[in-house]
């Protein structure tokens, strides 16, 4: 077998990040060892097993127990984790990963090709994303360190796609293949290891001793990189209430807390206990438009609202003043960021937005916006979406749901013209996954574009990035030119931490090694 | 009044299994399942299908109620979705949390809503009235979320004294218990004072102005023997009734204090399984608020008995 090398050893990536790790990482042995430090987050644990679960609450755990072969680094680019290396072949459909040796689960045992190899086929059975590995015709464990996979198509994008941490392919012991979706016991290789969880009120890691950090990194980067924990125990805390959250890092109880409101934040910027670590482009708000539903089936009625729209007073109120606006579906500094079509975004011009409405024939049908009451800040664009939409005449009535309703109403091609959601801009979504909704047959309930869709497909199998990066340049274009996505802006996430902690930085999810406790 | 108790007991039975009955349809009848929510708003409806098999709910409505109620002919209130355990257990892991607190908050309630109610009827129209009736009123007024907040700010943040929130078992800290549970409990009493004092002081004016507490006075008994033995007694037939309904709620969990404070109570438990269409927790939930809230009724129609002389439970 004619093998190219494609990822150079660490996957080049973890190479090319190393100048930014290096910055971002502190010298263990300059680092007080022991401290139990708390961290405050907004939503829920469903679950531990990250194979069978959506939901960051669970991600901002269980990446800090489990670790994948390909993960990413600092800049979003992929990364060898429990890889050493891995090779592509000549043809494209075969992928040979090398194992770094000496890794330990927490159970003691050491992880082997046999490991991953269950856990990619228990993935590829039942997790939520198995489509990822929908192009595996086989995979093999020819050696105790040795791990191949072979495609049935050239999928130029596989390691991007295998090492997105929206729904990770985390290696856990090979006993746990037949597990079902959510009764994985919680064990891995990561730098802590799991000693309780309480529903709706904590969980708890401690150091793992037997952690080999990776010593083909320099310190701290994305989810590879060198992981030394100093600290004794992390425990993730729900605190569902702002005020509470930011209350319990003023007092100390707390030492990390997510999402701290605005007028918070303001506030604690004058206090020198706490520091703020503002992470812009965290998340972005948007609506789906549906192309089936009258009015929205017809183009120069979405052309009109699209041009109606003030995303600057949509964002304000929505946010309370934390965003950014820019055109693009991924952020600036992203490798796959375009602005392309943004000649369509916030143009805000009503009085145009009205007589294209005219222009359109527009006979009065009623437009129904579908918003949750789950999502202050998605509830709140759908309020001033609703005023900027009546204001050039059209006919809105705006239902409001709780989440879980709100996604079963999306299910229905009559039920909606508009439906409100948010999606990460972040690196666990990147340009395959972000506005996949579009595509066929992804989406169900909007009509077909068979443009994007052929766009899509050139974005997954073009060999080359920069070819790649000029498809998706067009996907997002075609997106905007048919109103298939209404994007608002993005949402700034503002976490805190008291001046104690020393080497946390902001990510998309909270990483607490190189973090060490002061005093 | 044995038989009366059991008798009472039986006929609430097909009460409370109409009561799951019904909400069982209602939920199931409601949009939205635990497939949708695990996979997420971008799921294809082959992925949510794949869950909903995994999860068992691929099953008929029928066949899901008939197992449901199966199980709990057998006492079994089957399993958590969400939770992976069985429900009861998700339902006794809370009890350490609820019932303490709804015993504190309680205490509370009757240690100030009683005697703030006896002394403002006591002192009717005078300043000592209008402090009680104003401090219950804003106790019934404050919205209790802004409340705990407040608490959190001044005894946790300036004071210090007392932790912003989270929830220490007893077990593990008894000292620690007993701190985290002090702004809950007050958050949670303060409605229930209010409330509580303001029917004490109006059932109060009431009694005192009947012909026998009169007569108590005219044959010179002392003050408090006349309120303490004749009006409180009488006085209690109501506000038992209120004391009933109150422990009710607070022990199906309040899920605004519980979710400000951070404790993994019963309401959270509901909340959560509800926003999340876990079914057999929903559906053991209402069925422990449901079994409570009759249990305690009982328990109220017999003090009555012990309270009023003339109220007797014949076979």
């Amino acid at each position: 077998m004619h093998l190219t090398r494609r990822g150079a050893l660490l996957g080049g990536a973890g190479l090319a990040s190393s100048g930014l790790a290096a910055s971002t990482a502190r010298p263990a042995a300059a680092q007080r060892r022991g401290g139990d430090i708390v961290f405050a987050q907004e939503a829920t644990v469903p679950t531990l097993d990250m194979h069978f679960s959506t939901s960051i609450a669970t991600r901002n755990v269980a990446m800090n127990m489990y670790e994948m072969l390909v993960s990413r680094n600092e800049t979003n680019a992929p990364a060898a984790d429990l890889a050493e290396s891995w090779e592509e072949s000549g043809d494209g459909l075969t992928y040979t990963f090398k194992l770094r040796r000496g890794v330990k689960f927490h159970n003691g045992k050491e992880m082997t090709s046999a490991d991953v190899l269950a856990s990619w086929r228990r993935y590829a059975r039942m997790a939520i994303q198995r489509r990822v590995l929908g192009d595996v015709e086989a995979m093999s464990a020819p050696d105790a360190s040795t791990f191949v996979v072979k495609l049935k198509n050239r999928q130029p994008t596989f390691i991007d796609q295998i090492s997105s941490f929206a729904v990770p392919i985390s290696i856990h012991p090979a006993e746990q293949e037949n597990a079902e979706g959510g009764k994985l016991e919680p064990i891995g290789t990561g730098p802590f290891q799991f000693v309780e969880f309480v529903p709706d009120s904590h969980v708890l890691l401690r150091r793992f001793d037997g952690y080999s950090p990776n010593q083909a990194y320099q310190g701290t980067d994305g989810f590879a990189g060198r992981k030394v924990v100093t600290l004794d125990t992390v425990r993730f805390r729900l605190v569902r209430e702002p005020g509470a959250r930011v209350a319990g890092l003023e007092a100390g109880e707390l030492h990390v807390v997510e999402d701290v409101p605005t007028k918070s934040a303001e506030r604690l910027r004058t206090n020198r206990d706490v520091r703020l670590l503002p992470m812009k482009h965290w998340w972005l708000h948007g609506a789906w438009v549906n192309h089936h539903r009258p009015p929205t089936n017809n183009l120069m009625v979405r052309r009109a609202i699209q041009t109606a729209l003030d995303m600057e007073a949509v964002m304000e109120i929505a946010t309370d003043g934390a965003y950014d606006l820019q055109p693009g579906i991924q952020y600036p500094g992203n490798p796959y960021y375009t602005d392309a079509g943004k000649q369509f975004y916030n143009v805000a011009d009503p009085e145009k937005a009205a007589a294209m409405l005219r222009q359109a024939n527009y006979q009065g049908q009623e437009v129904v916006i579908i918003t949750n009451s789950s999502f202050a800040s998605m509830y709140a664009a759908a309020v001033v979406v609703t005023e900027q939409l009546r204001a050039i005449g059209l006919k809105v009535r705006m239902d409001v749901f709780d989440w879980a309703t709100a996604i079963a109403r999306r299910r229905d091609n009559d039920a909606w013209n508009f439906w409100f959601t948010g999606q990460g801009t972040g690196p666990s979504v990147g340009p395959f996954t972000a506005l996949i909704d579009v595509v066929s047959p992804q989406l169900n309930q909007v009509v077909a574009d068979p443009t994007l869709d052929a766009l899509y497909n050139d974005l997954l199998t073009k060999p080359s990035e920069a070819e790649r990066k000029a498809v998706f340049a067009k996907f997002q274009e075609r997106v905007y030119e048919q109103v298939h996505f209404l994007k608002f802006g993005d949402l700034t996430k503002i976490q805190a931490a008291r001046s104690s902690v020393q080497g946390f930085t902001p990510y998309r999810i909270p990483r607490f090694w190189n973090v060490s406790l002061a005093g | 009044m044995f038989w009366y108790a059991a008798r009472r007991i039986a006929a609430s039975v097909p009460v409370l299994l109409l009561v799951t009955l019904i909400s069982f349809s209602m939920m199931h009848l409601v949009p939205g399942d635990p497939a949708a929510a695990i996979a997420g708003s971008g799921a294809t409806n082959a992925e949510i299908e794949a869950i909903r098999l995994q999860l068992g709910l691929d099953k008929p409505f029928l066949v899901q109620l008939a197992t449901w109620f199966g199980g709990l002919l057998q006492g079994d209130l089957g399993r958590s979705i969400l939770l992976n355990r069985p429900v009861w257990q998700a339902i006794v892991e809370r009890l350490p949390i609820t019932l303490p607190l709804a015993l504190f908050a309680l205490a509370l309630t009757l240690l100030i809503g009683i005697p703030a109610g006896v002394i403002a009827a006591l002192r009717a129209n005078t300043w000592v009235d209008q402090a009680v009736t104003g401090l219950a009123m804003l106790g019934v007024s404050v919205p209790s979320f802004w409340l705990a907040l407040m608490l959190i700010v001044l005894f946790g943040v300036h004071l210090e004294w007392l932790p912003t929130g989270g929830f220490v078992p007893f077990s593990e800290d008894p000292a620690a218990w007993a701190r985290s549970m002090v702004l809950p409990s007050i958050s949670l009493a303060l409605l229930q004072i209010g409330l509580l004092a303001r029917i004490t002081r109006g059932t109060m004016l009431e009694v005192l102005r009947q012909d026998y507490v009169r007569t108590a006075r005219a044959k010179g008994l002392p003050g408090w023997m006349v309120i303490g033995k004749h009006a409180l007694k009488n006085v209690m037939v109501p506000v038992v009734t209120v004391i009933g309904i109150s422990f009710g709620l607070l022990l199906s969990g309040s899920i605004v204090i519980e979710t400000v404070y951070g404790m993994p109570g019963i309401g959270r438990l509901i909340a959560n399984a509800i926003f999340g269409r876990d079914y057999p927790v929903i559906q053991g939930g209402l069925l422990l608020t449901g079994t409570i809230l009759v249990l305690l009724n009982l328990v109220v129609d017999l003090l009555y008995a012990v309270i009023d002389p003339r109220v007797r439970y014949g076979r």
